[in-house]
């Protein structure tokens, strides 16, 4: 704290951000205080030298759209093999549940496990999340088939 | 589409069609990120494709979208600490002029200047607080955001961006004329 005056207020002081009672209040003080006006010519024109420079090198920076669709393809490429995995465990998952309670049943219950995972949707299912709406899955279908019908998703269920 | 609309597009439904638009509006920033902090070309752009990847296969994980900025950003962070450690020993200087390859060829010699002068300028600060000076201004992350980055509250970012902003202040000789 400088003068009643905290550095978080200060640098809300430097970038325009304080409402304007306080604003007044930090004005008034620099009026009356050398010291301060001192210490805050010299943030000042740091934040408005950062700022500028900073302005200046996004200008002069950006990827040219070969590179940028070239690293999209490669992301897709990756995205799309490490989704074939999760893909055909779901479809098995739906398989395997389709015998015990139905196909209405399975793919109801699919998506109210995906739903309560971190996922959300059957859609956002990766490797990463899968391991929740599994866990999900297997107290739904234990409540509707018992632990035989959740024994045989847990084995379906490995990824 | 603007970033803000790409963000809350991809968080609303992750899907291949909001992944594209969301990768294609953030990745050059991403890029820079790691550019700028001396890798080469090829790893940078290795590791910006892992931070989006990331993005994707987390974004269940994550809806606040005024913070999108600040977990990407320290996503991006995380990746370099650990790019950092894996190449600890291999990493002896930092090459500036492999940067000329991203930038855009009539604004090459504007952006590396500037780049340069930005640098010097930042010497005199500490490693964490060139970070802070980097995400704050070149990336343009809100206090809030940045705060999500380096997992501390807001306040604090605030007194480190002031206490950095003074010390470069008084690195530039600045001083102020007293009133008579």
């Amino acid at each position: 704290m400088r003068h009643e005056i905290s550095p978080e207020t200060w640098e809300d002081y430097m970038e325009n951000t304080l409402a304007a009672a306080e604003r007044n209040r930090v004005s008034a003080h620099l009026e009356a205080c050398a010291e301060c006006r001192a210490m805050a010519a010299q943030a000042s024109h740091s934040t408005a030298r950062l700022h500028g420079t900073a302005r200046q090198i996004n200008a002069a920076w950006a990827v040219s759209d070969e590179k940028l669709e070239t690293a999209w393809q490669a992301a897709l490429a990756q995205l799309k093999a490490e989704a074939v995995p999760v893909r055909e465990r779901l479809d098995e998952l739906e398989a395997t549940m389709t015998v015990l309670c139905g196909a209405h049943t399975a793919a109801q219950a699919l998506q109210a496990a995906a739903a309560e995972s971190p996922a959300r949707s059957l859609a956002r299912l990766t490797r990463e999340n899968w391991e929740p709406f599994l866990r999900s899955l297997l107290a739904i279908v234990r409540a509707l088939c018992g632990r035989t019908g959740a024994r045989l998703i847990l084995e379906s269920g490995q990824l | 589409m603007d970033e803000q609309r790409a963000i809350e597009s991809f968080l609303k439904q992750r899907d291949e069609e909001t992944f594209c638009v969301l990768f294609k509006t953030v990745y050059g920033r991403v890029l820079r990120y790691f550019r700028l902090r001396g890798t080469d070309e090829m790893t940078a752009e290795e590791l910006a494709q892992n931070v989006l990847l990331a993005v994707y296969r987390r974004a269940g994980e994550f809806q606040d979208q005024r913070l999108f900025r600040g977990w990407l950003f320290a996503i991006a962070r995380n990746e370099l600490l650990q790019h950092w450690r894996r190449n600890r020993a291999r990493i002896q200087t930092v090459d500036l002029e492999p940067l000329r390859d991203v930038l855009v060829e009539s604004n090459v010699a504007a952006g590396m200047q500037w780049r340069l002068e930005f640098e010097a300028w930042l010497g005199v600060l500490e490693p964490a607080e060139r970070e802070l000076a980097h995400l704050r201004f070149v990336e343009g992350l809100s206090h809030e955001e940045l705060a999500e980055v380096f997992a501390v509250p807001c306040g604090t970012i605030k007194s480190r961006l002031f206490y950095l902003k003074q010390k470069l202040g008084r690195s530039a000789g600045i001083t102020v004329q007293d009133k008579p």
